[in-house]
C-alpha cells in the first residue's frame, strides 16, 4: 500500500472523491487485495464510530438495569415494632455502631494498608531527549511532580515531532497507567516491549504494574517472571514477587 | 412469541426504550439466572452475559438493513447466552463442564434451526468488541479526534476545538489515528 492508497481510501469516505478518482478506487478494489482489506477495515472503522454513542449510551442502560433487576432473593417482610421496643432497639444500635466505628479507627491502618501499586509505583524522573524547549521542560516537570494529565498532553503533543523518543513513549504510557487508561497503557509498554531498546525491561515492569493496579495477580507474576537478572528492575520484580499472596 | 412482539423488542434495543429494555430485563433474566446457574454459573455471570447478549443482538441488527428473526425473541436471546456461556467456559478452561455440555450445545440450536444466525451474531458481536477495545487503547486525543471526525465537525472546529496549531495539524493527527487504530485492529486479527 503507498501513501496515496489511504489518500484515496480517506477521500472516498470524506467524499471528496471526483469521477476520475471514484473509478480509479473502483479498479484498486477489483485489483488490489490488500487496498480491498484496507477499505473494509476503513469501512467498518467508520461504520463502528458512527455506532458507538448510541452503543455505549445502551450498555450503560444495560448495566444498570442489571443492577436492579431480576433478583430472586425474597424481600423482608416488613414487621411493626412497638415504639418502645424501637427505641431499646435504637440505644443498643446506636452503642454498638459507635463501639464499631472506634474500633475501626484504631484498625485503620491495618485493615487499608496502602495498596501493593502505591507502594511500588515510584517513577524514575523523565529526561527527555530533545532539551531545551518550554514545553518539554513542562512536560519534564509536570510528569516529575505528578501531574500525570498535564504531563500526558505535553508529552502526547512532543511525540507528534519526536515520535523516537522511547522514554517519551515510556512516560506517556506511566501517565495512562496513573490515569486508570489501562487498555492504552498496556498498548504502549507491548509497543516498546516488542522493540530492541534498553527499555523493554522497564516496559515489562509498567505491564506488571499495570495488571498490579488491576489487581490481575497471575499476569503481574506472569511479567515479573519476564525481567532478567541483573537488570535495573530485577530486584523490585522479586521484592514485588514476595509480596504477592 | 408473535412477529410484532419480536419487533418490538429488537426495536426498543435499537432505540434505548427504557420502559421495554426494563420489560426485557423482567421477563427473560430471571430465565437467563435460571439456566446458567443449573449449567455452572452465578447470577453475577448470568448478569454480565444477559447485557452482553442483548448488545450482540443489538450489533445483529444494526449491521443490517433488514432483519427478521426466524424464531421467538427469547429463543434467540437465551440461544446467544448459551453460545456466549460455553465459550466463556472454555475461555476459563473448566474443561470437563465443558465437554458434557457441549454435546448439548448444538442439539438445541440445531433443533431449533437457528443454529447459523446464533454463530452470524456471536461473530459480528465479537468484531464490534474487537474495534471497541482498540479504539480505546488509543490516546484520549485520538479518541477525541475521531469521534468529533464522525459527528461532522469541520476540520476548523476540531482544531479549535482541540487546541490544535493547525488544519494541516488536524489532517496529520487524524492519519496517524487511523493508522494506529488499523495496526491494532491487523495485530488483533492475528492473535
Amino acid at each position: 500500500m503507498e501513501p496515496e492508497d489511504y489518500q484515496l481510501i480517506d477521500q472516498h469516505f470524506s467524499g471528496k472523491l471526483d469521477e476520475a478518482r471514484r473509478q480509479r478506487l473502483q479498479q484498486k478494489l477489483a485489483q488490489d487485495a490488500e487496498f480491498a482489506a484496507a477499505f473494509q477495515l476503513r469501512t467498518e472503522m467508520e461504520d463502528f464510530l458512527e455506532k458507538r454513542p448510541k452503543r455505549e449510551k445502551l450498555k450503560a442502560k444495560l448495566q444498570a438495569l442489571g443492577a436492579t433487576s431480576g433478583s430472586l432473593e425474597k424481600e423482608e417482610e416488613t414487621r411493626i415494632i412497638p415504639l418502645a421496643q424501637q427505641r431499646r432497639r435504637l440505644f443498643w444500635v446506636a452503642g454498638v455502631a459507635a463501639a464499631i466505628a472506634l474500633i475501626i479507627l484504631a484498625l485503620w491502618p491495618f485493615l487499608f494498608p496502602t495498596s501493593l501499586y502505591e507502594q511500588f509505583n515510584e517513577h524514575r524522573p523523565l529526561a527527555l531527549q530533545e532539551r531545551g524547549t518550554s514545553s518539554t521542560a513542562q512536560a519534564e516537570t509536570a510528569f516529575n511532580q505528578q501531574d500525570y494529565a498535564t504531563a500526558y498532553d505535553l508529552l502526547d503533543e512532543y511525540l507528534q515531532t519526536q515520535p523516537d523518543d522511547l522514554r517519551a513513549q515510556l512516560a506517556l504510557g506511566i501517565c495512562a497507567l496513573e490515569m486508570d487508561r489501562f487498555a492504552e497503557a498496556q498498548s504502549i509498554f507491548e509497543t516498546i516491549r516488542q522493540g530492541q531498546s534498553a527499555l523493554v525491561n522497564s516496559a515489562t515492569w509498567y505491564m506488571a504494574l499495570t495488571y498490579l493496579k488491576q489487581e490481575q495477580i497471575t499476569e503481574v507474576r506472569n511479567y515479573l517472571e519476564q525481567i532478567p537478572d541483573g537488570t535495573f528492575w530485577y530486584k523490585k520484580a522479586q521484592e514485588l514477587l514476595g509480596k504477592l499472596h | 412469541m408473535p412477529a410484532n412482539e419480536n419487533q418490538r423488542f429488537l426495536k426498543a434495543l435499537c432505540e434505548g426504550d427504557d420502559a421495554i429494555l426494563a420489560e426485557i430485563y423482567q421477563r427473560f433474566l430471571p430465565l437467563a439466572i435460571s439456566w446458567l446457574t443449573t449449567n455452572s454459573g452465578t447470577v453475577e455471570e448470568a448478569r454480565d452475559i444477559f447485557a452482553d447478549a442483548l448488545i450482540a443482538i443489538y450489533d445483529k441488527v444494526r449491521s443490517e438493513k433488514t432483519f427478521e428473526l426466524p424464531c421467538s425473541f427469547d429463543k434467540y436471546l437465551l440461544g446467544i447466552i448459551r453460545y456466549k456461556w460455553f465459550d466463556e467456559l472454555k475461555r476459563k478452561k473448566r474443561e470437563q463442564k465443558v465437554r458434557n455440555q457441549e454435546i448439548t450445545r448444538y442439539e438445541i440450536e440445531r433443533e431449533e434451526n437457528i443454529e447459523q444466525l446464533l454463530i452470524a451474531t456471536q461473530q459480528n458481536h465479537a468484531r464490534q468488541e474487537m474495534l471497541d477495545r482498540t479504539f480505546l487503547m488509543l490516546s484520549a486525543l485520538c479518541q477525541q479526534l475521531l469521534s468529533l471526525y464522525k459527528e461532522g465537525h469541520t476540520p476548523a472546529a476540531i482544531t479549535q476545538k482541540l487546541n490544535l496549531n493547525e488544519v494541516n495539524t488536524y489532517y496529520r493527527r487524524k492519519n496517524a489515528c487511523i493508522g494506529r487504530w488499523s495496526k491494532l485492529m491487523n495485530s488483533s486479527n492475528m492473535d
